[in-house]
């Protein structure tokens, strides 16, 4: 196995800094690990790669997915149901990093990630060279052990902010923000929706003034014409649910392709 | 850690948290309070379970013997008292706590006893 020279950390700040240096938006594509089912998931992440994906967000299944809306939820139950567990979403990781030198994130809820021990769950996402995890159950008042096991290994903990977060918490989070900064389009769950909610420049703005770290945008984003809004204001996109949409509306021998030709349109219409 | 609480749950070995069943909807959750998890945790106090069954015979002994129709949470308390006999005696003075009343339920116990 090859030595790992560069952690995962490094691969995310790269990858923001290569959209940048293209002019485009980068694209986070969210998947939830063994949907539709677990041969799926290889396949799939490579042609979300394929397709100019810059970090990938592995979808840890979880039994009550709080910050989730129906597709995802559903996505979990599916994965659940095929067995899926989080040394699958780490060994997932750990083929992309090896093979593609990919920027690779888990989304996962609390509980497994706490059985696992922040520890043991640090020194393996080390070993993958996977960046590090976002938390939706987590608050940022509550993640100091998680916190302290990931620190030794340069690993991120990345935290969600909302339209509702006030000024004086931004201010609090985000001087120790590591990697990047997750805002929240709007408030309410994960989700394809029909528009962008009417905050999400006025929350970017805010968070801007507390840190000089990339800002990706996430929940609700569905279409190209929603990266398009956000050139200009954000540095990226996360998209998850729709992703999940194409993958579940696609023919299965099509599947790969329609993700990629649709996390290609995302792609171009983030550049400026 | 369920629900922002971290306390003890019902869960697999990977951490996911696992499917409950109950005829008493108060019981029909997968966590335990901080306060009972503390208790279990400093061996002050001593938890056992009983079926669904055996918590609708109690609702009905509590119901004929004293005309107090329990609610189908501590009917499982109840339904644990001839235990507690047999282990303690006949003799023992036992406190039940009824934690809320049957009227609540009898939708459900009616349904189930139908």
């Amino acid at each position: 196995m090859a030595t790992l020279t560069v952690d995962g950390k490094v691969r995310l700040e790269r990858a923001f800094a290569k959209a940048r240096a293209e002019r485009r938006l980068a694209v986070v594509v969210y998947l939830t690990v063994g949907y539709p089912d677990r041969d799926a998931t290889a396949p799939l992440l490579r042609a979300a790669l394929d397709g100019g994906t810059d970090i990938v967000e592995l979808g840890v299944p979880f039994s009550d997915p709080l910050a989730d809306g129906s597709t995802v939820q559903r996505a979990s139950e599916t994965a659940l149901r095929n067995g899926v567990t989080l040394d699958d979403c780490i060994r997932e990781g750990a083929d992309l990093v090896r093979e593609r030198d990919a920027a690779v994130q888990l989304m996962g809820y609390t509980n497994p990630f706490y059985r696992r021990g922040y520890e043991r769950l640090a020194s393996d996402l080390r070993a993958a060279g996977i960046a590090g995890v976002i938390v939706p159950d987590m608050p940022a008042e509550e993640s100091a052990e998680l916190d302290r096991s990931f620190a030794p290994s340069g690993l991120v903990r990345v935290d969600l902010y909302a339209p509702t977060t006030p000024d004086e918490r931004l201010a609090r989070l985000l001087p120790s923000a590591r990697g990047f900064v997750y805002c929240v389009s709007l408030t309410g769950v994960t989700g394809a929706r029909d528009r962008l909610g009417p905050d999400v420049g006025d929350l970017v703005a805010r968070v801007r003034r507390h840190t000089t770290l990339p800002v990706a945008v996430g929940f609700g984003i569905a279409t190209p014409t929603h990266v398009a809004a956000l050139r200009g204001v954000a540095d990226g996109v996360a998209v998850g649910s729709a992703v999940l949409d194409v993958i579940g509306r696609a023919a299965v021998p099509d599947r790969a392709t329609a993700l990629r030709d649709f996390v290609r349109s995302l792609v171009e219409a983030g550049r400026s | 850690m369920l629900h922002g609480a971290r306390s003890l749950v019902l869960q697999t070995d990977d951490g996911q948290i696992r499917e409950t069943h109950s005829v008493s909807a108060g019981l029909d959750y997968p966590g335990v309070g901080p306060e009972h998890a503390y208790l279990h945790e400093t061996g002050r106090a001593r938890y056992v379970s009983r079926t669904d069954a055996e918590a609708l015979e109690g609702f009905q002994l509590l119901s004929r013997t004293e005309g107090i129709i329990p609610a189908l949470e501590p009917a499982h308390a109840i339904a644990d008292l001839p235990h507690i006999r047999d282990d303690h005696g006949a003799d023992t003075d036992v406190l039940v706590c009824l934690s809320g009343r049957g009227d609540k339920d009898l939708d459900t116990v009616m349904e189930r006893l139908a």
